[in-house]
């Protein structure tokens, strides 16, 4: 029997939504991401407005040393007698600018190196999928390190070093990306109306990576915040005076039995900033690909 | 008296229990949109022995029907809403978890749609029937549950019975997979068979096999069928009785003559028309226009009545939902307000024979 | 093994490439004791050729010595030293699989109710907070406060406790997330409700029909797992005083000690490409279509 079956429209008292449309409700039902977005805004918002909010300069020795928090000094004071709010507060600046430019450096080399393998296949992708399976073979953390001792350590170096030892896992997504649009019927169809097969990739393929790297990238800030407080913490960091989070913390270390909030303020901090990208991460990923969600 | 196959005659009054009794069931699915009416205030008997036909297109509430006789309904995706299923005397919809585990897989059992993923992938089909039997025989000793495995095996006509034990489902092929799936479900001679799309996934040449096993293990087992499907071919060569489904409810039953030789509802018409015939005359085929309706809230009037050829907008099919009833020969209902308007014939025949 | 000499090459090309030589340690020297030393190790030639020569004695299973303490052979302190960071590892490892997968898949089973979500945000909790906070943390709290377990030292069971699901923790959170993922996917699969159609019990039907197929995806992730943690323990060594070889990493590195940095990161690849390889075996061997091909 010829099947008369036709889908029945449930939804068919509803307009048609866009996919950006349905990827931004899919968001906010997302109630973590919500707000995890809301408090990243605010802390981006802190670190940049640092010099109006802080209250001292964060380098400025001058307090009693390892007081508790006050009215004069919220935090209260590190070892040195510096501010610690004030130096917390820097410290984010440091965490987020290598947060942001390596996955910044790391998208662009991945981008580049990506498409460029999947594009010109061949010779050209084997050899840059080998390059990339040799940087894929050591541990993040230690390729970060191994590239801190080359470049010397700043914050500037810092950020080359994370990205330099990130950016394979986007070289990989973005190429596998290139190699489905391919083979795309309709880009073939494309080009035999004689479009430029470039261009047609390339637009296909920017949307259809946008998602997927934007979720990677927004995984890979506290991935490589994580790094920088590491790399901080062992000494590998920004050099003193500089408020780096790690370098607070291995500061406060000795402290911590007498004088806990030392320590506990740049922990918080670091690990709350840390959740905030993880939820937003989770509510963006779901946003792109409800297949996952519930 | 109402004809059922090869022109034997069925029995159908009080005097033969039901094996399975329907009475006005509800399911509803929850969706973001709003609640859908999978199947609306259904009801219907399954006697021993007999196969009972469940027909309808994709979408009609055939399967909804069929999980929730089995409390396989998973929520938030349905829920039963209203209604009793009586199965031997016990209303499954109020079953405890513990008592539907025993029922399951023994006294009902079904073969589910898309047998070729209904599978563990990971587990050898021998294993898998044995599972089956093992639930419900603890006591029974592996040697002689293996022998039962091969003998089920070879009852649904798989070859070299013991070969093919320790293979795995992506090992067979689609008409191999089905009969394993047969032989699960009538490994414990349930005295309910639910079969739910049987033939679907597969070719039309194995569907013909298939159709074979599911007969010869009827005529093994005395079991009474569900038949769930859409294939009206099936239907005819197979079931006893028929029940034709439409947007969540049932618009017409009968025995298997009277539903291919003399249908009274327009939508079975509609069905019967569009179903391409290898003989008689080359002519179009005259699809249902328009879709099915939505599911989604509440409807009145007759859900049929956008596609209907019978119904010319008349008032009383906008207003007033038709409800089943008698017409014909007995054991024939329908739900349609105009009914007789079609094959006036066959009301000539019963006046013909109360008289004559 | 084209990839395994490339990480070679790149862990040599980098350790070479930090500025100022191996023997800048600003110990004061005759200008010709400097100039034997470079030609004996060579550090005169061509990169390339440097290399070869390190290539030739990796092969005789000499790492050369450290530069910093005079006579300690590379792969003495290795031997030595790696036995510890593998029974750490191994510990959190079980960690992180005994607290991870019972959490996912209850779970996926309760999914969106409350202990779905509680799990999860434990799980995310986990995570998120580093390892190296968390350490200082149980330091504080269960070492000193407490006195439970010894705050660092290596030797006794107890040595092991803390580091071990500090480590593991942030990694049993993965895994939760991982397993319900997994879990969610299969227990749609319609072979879930064929076992349900047959009878079988609630737990029977999770576990040996849905987790048995959710294993498969995580395999891969048990495999990257083990990779981290061998190598990932290195933050963890050295806040709890531990002498395996991740402290052995940092404090060569931040001693410049170039020979026993390169000797340990060849070793890394070397344990990662063993245990990329394993998970590839044990993959085939939990899923039998790939073993039928």
């Amino acid at each position: 029997m010829a099947d008369v079956a036709l889908p029945l429209d449930e939804l068919g008292a509803h307009p048609a939504r866009s996919p950006w449309k349905l990827a931004w409700d899919r968001f906010r039902d997302h109630k973590a991401a919500c707000i995890s977005a809301v408090f990243l805004a605010l802390l981006i918002v802190v670190a940049l407005a640092a010099p109006l909010i802080s209250r001292y300069p964060p380098n400025y020795l001058g307090f009693d040393p390892v007081v508790g928090p006050s009215w004069a000094h919220w935090m209260g004071t590190d070892h040195l007698g510096r501010d610690l709010w004030s130096r917390v507060i820097y410290g984010a600046r440091i965490s987020l600018l290598v947060g942001f430019g390596s996955q910044a450096l790391a998208v662009t080399i991945g981008v580049l190196v990506g498409m460029t393998a999947g594009y010109f296949g061949g010779w050209l992708d084997s050899i840059l999928m080998r390059l990339t399976d040799i940087m894929q073979a050591l541990p993040g953390i230690l390729l970060a390190m191994l590239f801190v001792t080359v470049l010397g350590s700043s914050t500037r170096s810092l950020i080359l070093a994370i990205g330099l030892a990130t950016w394979p896992v986007m070289a990989r997504v973005i190429r596998s990306q290139v190699l489905q649009a391919r083979r795309l019927q309709y880009v073939e169809a494309a080009a035999a109306l004689g479009c430029s097969s470039f261009r047609t990739l390339s637009v296909h393929i920017f949307r259809n990576v946008l998602g997927p790297i934007i979720v990677l990238a927004t995984f890979g800030i506290p991935s490589a915040m994580f790094t920088e407080a590491l790399l901080s913490y062992i000494g590998l960091g920004p050099p003193p005076p500089s408020p780096s989070w790690g370098r607070i913390i291995s500061d406060a270390f000795p402290y911590l039995e007498v004088s806990p909030h030392y320590m506990l303020f740049p922990a918080i901090a670091l690990s709350v900033t840390l959740l905030a990208f993880n939820f937003l991460g989770d509510g963006l990923r779901d946003a792109f690909d409800p297949q996952g969600a519930d | 008296m109402p004809r059922g196959r090869e022109g034997t005659t069925l029995i159908s009054d009080s005097a033969l229990e039901p094996v399975l009794a329907v009475r006005n069931l509800c399911v509803e699915y929850t969706t973001r949109a709003g609640s859908v009416h999978a199947v609306s205030d259904v009801s219907f008997d399954i006697f021993p022995h007999e196969t009972l036909g469940l027909v309808g297109e994709s979408g009609c509430g055939k399967t909804a029907t069929c999980l929730a006789i089995l409390g396989l309904l998973r929520a938030p995706g349905g829920k039963v809403t209203g209604g009793e299923v009586i199965f031997r005397g016990a209303d499954l919809t109020r079953l405890t978890a513990k008592a539907f585990r025993r029922l399951r897989g023994r006294d009902v059992s079904m073969i589910l749609q898309e047998s070729v993923s209904a599978l563990n992938p990971v587990a050898t089909i021998g294993r898998q029937i044995d599972e089956a039997i093992k639930v419900h025989n603890r006591k029974l000793p592996r040697a002689e549950r293996r022998a039962a495995v091969l003998e089920l095996l070879h009852q649904v006509g798989i070859p070299q019975p013991s070969l093919r034990y320790n293979r795995y489902p992506h090992e067979l092929s689609g008409g191999m997979r089905q009969r394993v799936m047969i032989a699960i479900s009538i490994a414990n001679r349930p005295s309910l068979l639910i079969a739910d799309e049987p033939t679907t996934a597969l070719d039309v040449t194995i569907q013909a096999q298939i159709v074979d096993v599911l007969k010869h293990v009827q005529r093994q087992s005395h079991a009474s069928t569900l038949l769930v499907t859409h294939d009206l071919g099936l239907v005819s060569q197979t079931a006893d009785r028929v029940i034709v489904m439409y947007a969540g409810s049932i618009v017409e039953t009968g025995d298997v003559m009277t539903i291919f030789g003399s249908p009274r509802h327009p939508y079975t018409v509609g069905l019967h028309q569009s179903v391409p015939r290898l003989s008689g005359a080359t002519e179009r085929l005259t699809p249902i226009p328009g879709q099915p309706p939505s599911l989604l809230g509440e409807h009145t009037g007759c859900p049929f009545q956008p596609r209907c050829f019978l119904s010319r907008n008349r008032r009383r099919c906008l207003d007033e939902a038709p409800a089943l009833r008698e017409i014909g020969t007995v054991g024939h209902t329908v739900a349609c307000h105009f009914a007789e308007e079609l094959n006036p014939s066959t009301d000539n025949h019963r006046t013909a024979s109360r008289d004559g | 093994m084209p990839v395994w000499l490339g990480v070679v090459f790149l862990a040599f090309v980098l350790v070479h490439s930090i500025p100022g030589g191996p023997f800048d340690t600003g110990a004061i020297r005759p200008p010709a004791t400097t100039a034997l030393l470079e030609d004996h190790y060579h550090l005169n030639d061509p990169l390339w050729k440097q290399f070869g020569y390190y290539l030739g004695d990796i092969a005789h299973g000499d790492f050369g010595e450290s530069l910093t303490r005079r006579g300690l052979a590379v792969s003495d302190v290795i031997k030595e030293r790696f036995p510890r960071s593998l029974i750490l590892g191994a510990t959190a490892l079980i960690v992180a699989l005994l607290v991870g997968i019972p959490a996912g898949v209850i779970s996926s089973v309760r999914r969106n109710r409350p202990t779905d979500y509680t799990v999860m945000v434990g799980a995310t909790l986990a995570y998120a907070v580093p390892n190296f906070v968390l350490s200082l943390l149980f330091i504080l709290f269960f070492g000193l406060k407490l006195g439970w377990f010894p705050l660092g030292g290596w030797g006794t069971p107890q040595h092991v406790v803390l580091p071990a699901i500090a480590l593991g923790l942030p990694w049993a959170g993965l895994v939760a997330r991982l397993t319900r993922a997994a879990m969610l996917d299969v227990l749609q699969e319609d072979f879930m409700r064929l076992a349900v159609m047959k009878g079988l019990g609630p737990v029977t039907v999770v576990v040996r029909h849905g987790f048995r197929n959710a294993l498969l995806p995580l395999t891969t992730v048990i495999a990257v797992l083990t990779v981290e943690l061998i190598t990932g323990s290195l933050i963890i060594e050295v806040i709890f005083g531990i002498p395996g070889i991740g402290q052995e990493m940092v404090t060569s590195v931040l001693a410049a000690d170039y020979t026993m940095v390169l000797g340990l990161v060849i070793f890394y690849a070397t344990i990662i490409f063993i245990a990329n390889f394993l998970a590839d075996v044990s993959y085939a061997l939990l899923d039998p279509r790939i073993r039928n091909g």
